[in-house]
């Protein structure tokens, strides 16, 4: 039992991931046609701008110091809105170019936002709030009224790229870019300053590199989450800034990462993501009353953090409450 | 006195030895302010290849200034460090400090809990995606690290938020040794190891020096600089007041230089048992055990006794003192004087059992909120007036416990973290002195205490004593409980293993207690 | 004696003035005063009408919104944590009583009394959990206002109806009247919340524990403050007053929906953090209720001055950055070792 535990411990993800095999069973068993591979593509392009963005989340609460980037929403949706309101009615809709200054914006967004938090030493929750002020802003400039604009290599994406599924590709991405990172010292100095930033300075650690880089990472994800976006609903609404801001963050809490940073993975925070997205699938199988989504919603969630902070909890001593 | 070890003994080969050879390190004038606060004016002296250079001075002379700026955390205003003819930039990095060769350990266990032993000893030698050395040579290295400074190393794959506080600096020591570094500075670094892991650091100590490296070592412990240090050199308010070479130099000199009085600090005077009433039995323990395969413990504590808890890291002596507070879960029971058993740390308290906490900066301290707050929270309920607190009540008690120890507030409002760390310890013992304790218990309390405040809390501790509370007191420190102790109770393995009093105590005899071997020689 | 080494300052001199500042600015809001002034002389000079009794009135009442919709976010960063169900609280108050009273035929107090318990029970559970599991705050208080949202919604089946008491309008309006007096009664209810707040947190045995709690929760743990019941209490005081302030929306509004909360969310937190409280026992509510000041005037000033809504959102956020950069940065990591 312990070795479970041991292993839960260093393996944040697991339960989440177990958690959602379960689920994704739960929604095969209520509705077989759930399996059928044919509506794969279209179910993962719409999963695909949640997960993304969760994973866009992640590297800034891991980096620690109170680390959080809560402008993810409003970039991914600014994204969606400059690929369908600017570059394709002005003829710059081809995926050469849109994909590139797609991931260019992103990463120039999270590069500022961690110019804030480490240069100007902004509280992380102040400085993202912010720019999240400023890309609604920006975002209802660009785009008054809803519009919409379609690209073949969009539709493409949103649903197969030959055998495999555009929007496979599109969570793959960071997923790729992480395991390439784990290969080099960046991630261990990511989970160093996330775990104790004073240590990792004192030891020679560049703090404000390391820190600068996880929030133009983040940046550039959620740059990817705004063409997946972009290829699932092709159109723009500056509405829509905040729809993913807020579950975003509850996916990567439920995928095992600690707000507290030092601890997490990109894995856990799709996990956390595709439990949420799994639990709506499976209450509208069961044709449980939409109403009641999102009561079950929140008492889940409720439950899955409860539940993996019970399982992991390393040792620590009773004086300790938070 | 304790003997010069061998290794020490001058040696034809040794630099230090023949015409001063060329300083390794220089440092000239360096001075810092923080805002207001000149934390460094003029501070300068020289580090030769081969030796261990001592630094002292109290809590506000500067030393932990210095150390940062040698560390490269702190930019100095003024002055210059010279590492071997070459003169630092001044606007250095923690990295560049070490490249240059000057590794720091600081006085704080700087780990990343979640992360294992192995990178954390390895903390900050990579570049930002680069890595320079292999993940072979690195297990190896930090492998034999580890074993020069521990009897039993952890596995290097273990999380470091696992291991005891004394292993994590162990851990933070070997980060410094993989870098083989040609000047090592200890800012107080033994003050979180056992007595075995520090003996192993000294032999370290002198290896590095032996091999032409040099060690800047920073300690309040005068028996620690007797052992090792071949030069000393004083702070004082930031300046450098003398350099003193071993030999030279003794326990009142230097504290005639740290404090610039005449203010020879002799022993505390200790009242002879007699004269203090070893009264009723406050508290005591029945068929106590601190873990399922140790022996029970069945000790009674009078009042008017000083009772010292003595032993390596982990071997119970921190155990036993949560057991009395009333913080214990396993077998065996905790009963006052008139048998009530104790089952909580809150009724502990309501007991009259007070307990001070170890770690100032976690356990105690609040650093947003002023002295005044940080001295009233627990017995706050007494200002109270019609549900609402009279602070000019509290200012009131404040300044009584502040007069007895000794301490000189600019306000009362001020915040806790603008006081030294001396200071900082009175205010919390006077926070649980308010509570009318019959029962004392501290943990380590002089922890990173200066001279002159430890004697004044040697004092206080002699007076409480005096007045009928039973005082227990954990201490690492040795010189403590032969100065101050009416008994000690050394542990080992998870029960009492002898139990040493005033007549029986001696440095040599209580350390080999902790050992479990028979008894040392004593003066 | 060794107390001397206490005060190294420069023999007799006075600290220069940018740290005298500093710590008087740590004690009082003083950056924060001097913006909402300063802004609310620009426009007095700038924008006709600016300073007219109704105008000042209009920013009352609406700093009041967001400044009691910010009191329970600032206990709630007090002690470290942070509360993201105030939106669902918000709306849920609003939905509650306008159902209740509206379409039921509950009298007024009844449903108030309902709305109290249900705040406080809920709110409690918040805090409860926070603590006794150590999970961060801000996903336990979503899941929260997940359940909560989601409960109204299945009680109203997604059809908020109804509209509650007219008084609770007259309340919110700009041009009400409390006892006679002409300033909108919502203006005097946030006045009345201010000082209560100010006297708790300053002068009561439970504020200076929520501050010791903040501050340092295992010292305080250590101190005898029962910290779990420092979490509760304060998580549902932060329920009762954003189902409060939801009621008084409704009244406001006319009627209740589960948006109508939403805004308040990060505004309220925008006003809380630009006042100066920041987490862990630093900071009060009337460093929110400045914040709530500033931040009014500041998006009345842009209205006035003819910026659309794209236009203030990015000087609002612009500008939040610049406010703050002279008092609310984090010290340098170097000075925290």
């Amino acid at each position: 039992m312990s070795r479970a535990l041991d292993s839960v411990r260093t393996r944040p993800y697991g339960i989440a991931l177990a958690m959602a095999l379960g689920l994704l069973i739960a929604n095969v068993v209520a509705r077989s046609s759930f399996a059928t591979l044919s509506s794969w593509p279209a179910t993962l392009a719409t999963f695909a701008p949640f997960a993304l963005a969760a994973m866009a989340s992640t590297p800034a609460i891991i980096s620690g110091g109170g680390g959080i980037d809560i402008s993810i929403g409003p970039l991914l949706n600014l994204v969606n809105i400059v690929i369908v309101a600017v570059l394709i009615p002005h003829g710059l809709g081809s995926p050469w170019v849109a994909i590139p200054i797609a991931l260019a914006l992103g990463a120039a967004v999270g590069a500022v936002n961690g110019v804030l938090v480490t240069v100007f030493r902004y509280q992380s929750v102040l400085a993202t709030l912010c720019t999240l002020f400023v890309l609604e802003g920006v975002s209802l400039k660009v785009v008054p009224q809803p519009t919409s604009g379609s690209a073949a290599w969009l539709t493409h994406l949103g649903a197969k790229i030959g055998p495999v599924p555009g929007a496979l590709i599109l969570i793959a991405a960071p997923l790729l870019v992480w395991i390439g990172l784990g290969r080099t010292a960046y991630l261990r100095s990511l989970f160093s300053v996330g775990g104790d930033d004073t240590a990792s300075f004192s030891a020679g650690v560049n703090v404000t590199a390391v820190r600068i880089l996880a929030f133009t990472i983040g940046g550039t994800f959620a740059g990817i989450a705004g063409i997946a976006l972009a290829a699932v609903t092709q159109t723009a609404d500056a509405t829509q800034a905040l729809q993913y801001t807020l579950p975003a963050l509850a996916a990567v809490a439920i995928g095992g990462t600690s707000l507290l940073g030092g601890r997490g993975s990109l894995l856990g925070s799709v996990a956390g993501a595709a439990i949420m997205f799994l639990i709506q699938t499976l209450l509208d199988s069961l044709t449980v009353s939409d109403l009641w989504l999102q009561v079950v919603y929140g008492a889940l969630l409720l439950l899955a953090i409860v539940l993996g902070s019970v399982l992991s909890a390393p040792h620590r001593t009773r004086a300790e409450p938070i | 006195m304790s003997e010069t070890p061998p290794a020490l003994a001058p040696s034809p080969a040794a630099p230090s030895q023949a015409q001063p050879a060329r300083p390794i390190l220089t440092v000239r004038e360096l001075a810092k302010a923080f805002g207001p606060t000149r934390a460094l004016r003029s501070c300068s002296f020289e580090l030769r290849p081969g030796e261990v250079h001592a630094i002292v001075g109290e809590n506000g002379s500067g030393k932990s200034t210095l150390v940062k700026i040698l560390a490269g955390v702190h930019h100095p205003d003024e002055g210059e460090v010279t590492i071997a003819d070459r003169v630092e930039v001044r606007r250095r990095s923690p990295r560049q400090a070490q490249n240059a060769g000057l590794v720091t350990v600081f006085q704080e266990v700087l780990v990343v809990g979640p992360q294992s032993v192995l990178d954390n000893i390895w903390l900050g030698t990579d570049g930002l995606f680069a890595v320079p050395i292999s993940a072979d040579d690195k297990r190896q290295r930090a492998q034999e690290a580890l074993a020069e400074l521990l009897v039993s190393p952890p596995s290097l794959d273990a999380p470091v938020e696992l291991l005891s506080l004394s292993d994590r600096q162990a851990c933070c020591i070997a980060r410094a040794l993989v870098r083989n570094p040609r000047v090592l500075i200890l800012d107080e670094s033994t003050s979180a190891l056992d007595v075995a892991t520090r003996d192993r650091l000294f032999a370290v100590v002198r290896r590095l020096c032996a091999g032409g490296g040099a060690v800047i070592f920073i300690s309040h412990r005068m028996d620690e600089i007797e052992e090792l240090a071949d030069r000393i050199t004083v702070l004082r308010s930031g300046e450098s007041v003398a350099t003193l070479k071993r030999g030279e130099s003794n326990a009142d000199l230097l504290v005639r230089h740290m404090t610039g009085e005449d203010h020879l600090t002799a022993g505390v005077e200790v009242l002879p048992p007699k004269a203090r009433l070893r009264g009723d039995v406050l508290l005591r323990t029945e068929a106590l055990k601190l873990h399922p395969t140790a022996e029970p413990i069945d000790i009674a504590l009078r009042a008017g006794e000083l009772i010292g808890l003595a032993g390596l890291e982990g071997h119970g002596a921190d155990a036993f003192l949560q057991a009395l507070r009333g913080a214990h879960s396993g077998q065996g029971r905790v009963l006052t004087g008139s048998g009530d058993r104790l089952t909580s740390p809150a009724q502990a308290v309501a007991a009259g059992v007070v307990y001070v906490p170890r770690d100032r900066r976690r356990e105690s301290l609040f650093p947003t909120l002023p002295v005044l707050e940080n001295f009233s929270l627990p017995t706050l309920r007494l200002d109270r007036n019609w549900g609402l607190v009279r602070w000019r009540a509290t200012r009131t008690r404040l300044s009584r416990y502040a007069e007895q120890l000794a301490v000189r507030l600019a306000s009362p409002t001020q915040l806790i973290t603008a006081l030294s760390g001396g200071n900082q310890q009175k205010i919390i013992l006077a926070r649980w002195l308010a509570a009318g304790p019959r029962v004392l218990l501290l943990n380590d309390p002089t922890r990173g205490v200066d001279l002159n405040a430890k004697r004044d809390l040697y004092r206080l501790l002699e007076q409480l004593a005096t007045e009928g509370v039973a005082v227990v007191m954990l201490s690492t420190e040795v010189d403590e409980h032969v100065e101050l102790m009416d008994r000690v109770l050394v542990f080992r393995e998870g029960s009492i293993s002898s139990v040493l009093e005033r007549e029986q105590l001696g440095r040599a005899r209580l350390i080999s207690a902790f050992f479990g071997a028979p008894g040392g020689q004593d003066e | 004696m060794s107390a001397v080494r206490d005060e190294l300052t420069t023999s007799s001199d006075r600290p220069p003035l940018k740290a005298r500042v500093g710590n008087l600015q740590r004690r009082f809001p003083l950056f924060q005063l001097m913006a909402v002034v300063v802004l609310f002389e620009w426009g007095t000079w700038t924008i006709t009408d600016f300073a007219t009794k109704q105008s000042v009135f209009s920013m009352l009442v609406a700093a009041s919104f967001l400044g009691l919709a910010g009191a329970g976010q600032t206990i709630v960063v007090l002690i470290g944590g942070i509360d993201f169900s105030i939106p669902a609280f918000i709306s849920a108050g609003a939905i509650v009583m306008s159902e209740l009273t509206g379409t039921n035929g509950w009298g007024f107090v009844p449903a108030l009394v309902l709305i109290v318990v249900l705040a406080l029970a809920l709110g409690a559970v918040n805090g409860y959990i926070a603590h006794r599991f150590r999970v961060q705050p801000l996903v336990v208080t979503l899941g929260m206002a997940s359940i909560v949202t989601g409960a109204v919604l299945v009680w109203t089946k997604a059809q908020p109806t109804g509209s509650p008491p007219a008084f609770l309008g007259r309340l919110s309006s700009v041009t009400g009247t409390i006892f006679g007096i002409g300033i909108p009664p919502i203006v005097i209810i946030w006045a009345v919340v201010a000082i209560l707040a100010g006297v708790v947190l300053r002068r009561t045995l439970t504020g200076r524990r929520v501050y010791a709690t903040g501050a340092n929760p295992v010292a305080a743990e250590l101190a005898l403050v029962p910290t779990r019941r420092i979490w509760v209490g304060t998580y549902a005081a932060s329920a009762l007053i954003a189902a409060l302030l939801g009621v008084l929306i409704a009244g406001y509004a006319g009627s209740g929906n589960v948006t109508l909360g939403d805004p308040y969310l990060f505004e309220g937190l925008a006003a809380v953090i630009v006042g100066g409280t920041a987490f862990g026992a630093r900071g009060d509510y009337w460093r929110t209720v400045l914040g709530a000041l500033l931040l009014t005037v500041l998006s009345t000033v842009l209205v006035g001055k003819g910026y659309g809504t794209a236009d203030q959102e990015i000087i609002f956020g612009l500008l939040i950055l610049v406010v703050v950069a002279g008092y609310g940065r984090e010290p340098r990591l170097r000075d925290r070792i």
